[in-house]
């Protein structure tokens, strides 16, 4: 009764308040009443609810790995459209990754030793998915470098709690002795099992900061990336530079978004 | 400004506070150009006039699709650095004539010495007439006539001569330098200036903003903490590299942010990142992988007397046996007395905690010795001879400790470090001692590289520090040293038990520092 009344109230003003007064007694007047603050509570509850989950989840998505592993430029081809002449970053960077009315804003991190998990922490709370970059011809070389990077992200509590997906991109595939994604997959593999366990026997840091004791995998088991439970990590291989091959990158991104 | 070298090219910065741009000159290394440091300034000035509102909005990308545009700007700026440097070199300067210097604007009678007697004052004048008289031509010594008034000026003139013949050796160097730095100065000034006033249309115009902290204020921020780290023993040079960080920050600072606390994130931030090591640090990955090409993992520890490598070495010891990996100990102190003994006890009791019984019948941990009074580097070798025939994991060389200015000692760990090429040489230095660790370190890594024979010599590239319990939250000396040399602190000893070793967690310990 009460939304009819609030109909006929848009339609004319006038007339509909000359026919309802008779009717608002003091009964109508009270029902109108909780049903109007019903209506606000819900509506409230909806958007409180809506803003408070966007916010929990994060619409970032961090590209991390190491040095000269094409970060900077994969950002600026998915950001830009556009190649560029980068040199070592010093501080992270961000920028919005469109697809129709949903976007994402890619955070490209510096991949030198000494500040990338500054950087790393600063921005982990907006992340949503993580794409880990990395240069397929020197994977056999850096692997250990390449794994206990991998690892450490892959163990972060936060990016535990709230990444769902990881996208490993084995970048700079024009190369002559480039590695495929599945022997890249299965090199990493192999390395973080071992690392897990000299991980795992690191000696105790000093003062009160506890070390991060998570498993990642199955205890025993040979570790495997589908082992890891709610974290999906894929493999695809690119090659950053030009900027044609970047699809596999941007379907990821658009079931992420 | 400091000029980095690399290989044969020079490299010179400039960093723009306010928009978090560097501004890099690459040019080779054998030009001595004196224009750089302004010519950097009056790119910089010109790339934030050009972009300003690109870089206020941050449209970095936008920059780059147009950056084009500037190169003309670029040769336009460069052209006029490079004819001014022209122009300066072109005036040569000569050295000046007679009528021009201050004496001959002195009269005869200026020169003559007072209380002296007769004929000496009459010889001065003739003398002195005659000086005037050869006019335009330098002057010759006088001997031992020469007033002592008169001697004076004439030295002076004589430096001033020097001075500028130097500069016209360097092509006129000094004086370009001396410009280019007040340039510099200026520009810097104006700058600043520049923004204060911007900032303060800002606040006049939306009433936000406002920003520029004015000098004083930065000195009063910064003073106090600079002054607490000189009583938490840290040496200087870190200092100023840290206040140098705090004035990038605080030049910036908004109207929204208080100065202590930016202080306080800013100066925790970077002492993290100055303790965070620079490569992977994974002893036993590293290990296994040298396991895997069947050859040991050599470690070496040197330091001073009395600073704990023997303790030290047997926890480590005892964290690799606890690892399964089986350890082989170098007794290469062959000085001093008891040396040996003291590491086989170690020995015995950490093969009793793991008895062989339990590693398939294999002893965990050997001792390698060959007595006292042989050569280091030879015993060592013959170590890892050892250790590769008779399947061991690791070997840990023990050397004597060494004062950092006893050459001789030096000498020969050079040589055990050239001969052996350990995988990890470790420096083993006191927290106790403060800042004279960092001169035991910088000695030894010079030492090492001085008297190494080999292009690439091998230097310290570890930092194990001792007696860490002893000193609460003054982690200074950590600081310095890891400042100095770049390398990590890779253990950390904090107690006599075998459990007492730990590795350095920088966030902790820089929250410890700034509680």
């Amino acid at each position: 009764m009460a939304d009819q009344a609030r109909l006929k109230k848009r339609i004319s003003l006038k007339e509909t308040y000359k026919n309802l007064v008779p009717e608002l007694t003091e009964d109508g007047l009270v029902w109108a009443q909780v049903a109007a603050a019903l209506i606000v509570g819900l509506l409230t509850l909806v958007l409180l609810w809506r803003l408070l989950r966007g916010a929990a989840k994060g619409r970032g998505v961090l590209l991390v790995g190491l040095c000269e592993s094409g970060k900077t430029q994969l950002f600026s081809q998915l950001c830009h459209g556009v190649d560029v002449i980068s040199v070592t970053s010093i501080k992270e960077s961000a920028g919005t990754y469109a697809m129709g009315k949903k976007s994402l804003t890619l955070y490209d991190l510096p991949g030198h030793e000494r500040i990338r998990y500054a950087a790393f922490e600063k921005v982990k709370k907006f992340a949503r998915g993580i794409i880990f970059t990395v240069d397929s011809g020197t994977i056999q070389k850096d692997v250990r470098d390449v794994a206990d990077f991998l690892y450490t992200v892959l163990c972060d509590g936060m990016v535990q709690a709230k990444v769902s997906r990881v996208l490993v991109v084995c970048n700079k595939q024009d190369l002559t002795l480039a590695r495929t994604a599945p022997l890249i997959q299965k090199t990493l593999e192999k390395e973080i099992n071992l690392l897990r366990v000299t991980k795992a026997s690191q000696l105790q840091s000093v003062g009160e900061g506890s070390n991060n004791n998570t498993f990642l995998g199955k205890q025993g088991q040979d570790f495997e990336f589908s082992h890891l439970g709610p974290l999906k990590v894929e493999f695809v291989e690119t090659v950053a530079k030009g900027g044609e091959n970047l699809s596999p990158i941007s379907t990821w991104l658009q079931q992420l978004a | 400004m400091d000029i980095y070298a690399h290989g044969n090219l020079a490299l010179k910065q400039h960093l723009d506070n306010e928009f978090d741009l560097l501004f890099v000159a690459v040019y080779q290394n054998i030009l001595q150009l004196s224009y750089v440091d302004k010519f950097l300034s009056d790119v910089q000035r010109e790339f934030r006039e050009r972009y300003r509102d690109e870089l206020k909005e941050g449209l970095y990308y936008q920059i780059i699709a147009q950056s084009g545009d500037f190169k003309d700007d670029y040769h336009r700026i460069l052209h006029a650095a490079e004819a001014k440097t022209q122009l300066v070199k072109a005036q040569v300067k000569k050295p000046r004539s007679f009528q021009q210097s201050a004496k001959s604007t002195k009269t005869v009678s200026s020169m003559i010495l007072r209380g002296g007697n007769d004929h000496k004052r009459q010889q001065q004048a003739a003398l002195a007439a005659k000086k005037a008289a050869k006019k335009g031509g330098k002057e010759t010594r006088l001997e031992e006539l020469e007033v002592e008034e008169e001697e004076e000026e004439e030295e002076e003139e004589e430096e001033e001569e020097e001075e500028d013949s130097n500069g016209m050796v360097n092509g006129g160097e000094v004086e370009e330098l001396s410009s280019a730095i007040e340039g510099k100065e200026k520009t810097e000034n104006e700058l600043d200036e520049e923004t204060l006033r911007r900032n303060r249309e800002k606040l006049f115009t939306n009433k936000r903003g406002g920003g520029g902290v004015k000098t004083p204020k930065i000195e009063k921020a910064k003073s106090p903490k600079a002054k607490g780290k000189k009583t938490r023993t840290c040496e200087w040079t870190p200092v100023d590299k840290l206040s140098g960080d705090l004035k990038v920050v605080l030049e910036v600072l908004g109207t929204f942010e208080g100065v202590s606390t930016t202080v306080r994130t800013t100066l925790t931030e970077s002492l993290v990142q100055l303790l965070t090591p620079k490569r992977r640090l994974d002893i036993l990955r590293d290990v296994v992988e040298a396991r895997k090409t069947s050859r040991p993992f050599t470690m070496a520890f040197c330091g001073v007397n009395g600073v704990g490598k023997s303790t030290n070495l047997a926890k480590i010891t005892f964290w690799l046996v606890e690892n399964d990996f089986r350890v082989l100990i170098a007794a290469c102190d062959t000085f001093r007395a008891g040396a040996v003994e003291q590491l086989r006890t170690h020995m015995h009791h950490l093969n009793a905690l793991h008895p062989p019984e339990k590693h398939g019948g294999l002893d965990m941990v050997e001792l390698f010795e060959q007595g006292y009074g042989k050569d280091a580097a030879e015993i060592a070798r013959h170590a890892v001879e050892f250790a590769r025939k008779n399947a061991f994991d690791v070997v840990l060389i023990d050397t004597a400790g060494r004062m950092q200015d006893n050459e001789p000692l030096m000498r020969a760990l050079a040589k055990l470090i050239l001969v052996n090429e350990p995988d990890l040489t470790l420096f083993v230095g006191e927290a106790l001692v403060g800042n004279e660790a960092v001169d035991q370190l910088v000695k030894f890594n010079r030492a090492l590289a001085n008297h190494s024979s080999s292009n690439n010599p091998q230097i310290i590239d570890g930092i194990l520090l001792t007696k860490f319990d002893t000193i609460d939250d003054k982690v200074g000396a950590a600081i310095s040293m890891t400042y100095i040399t770049g390398q990590p602190i890779v253990f950390v000893g904090t107690g006599q038990t075998y459990t007492d070793l730990r590795q350095l967690d920088a966030k902790a310990v820089v929250h410890a520092l700034m509680k």
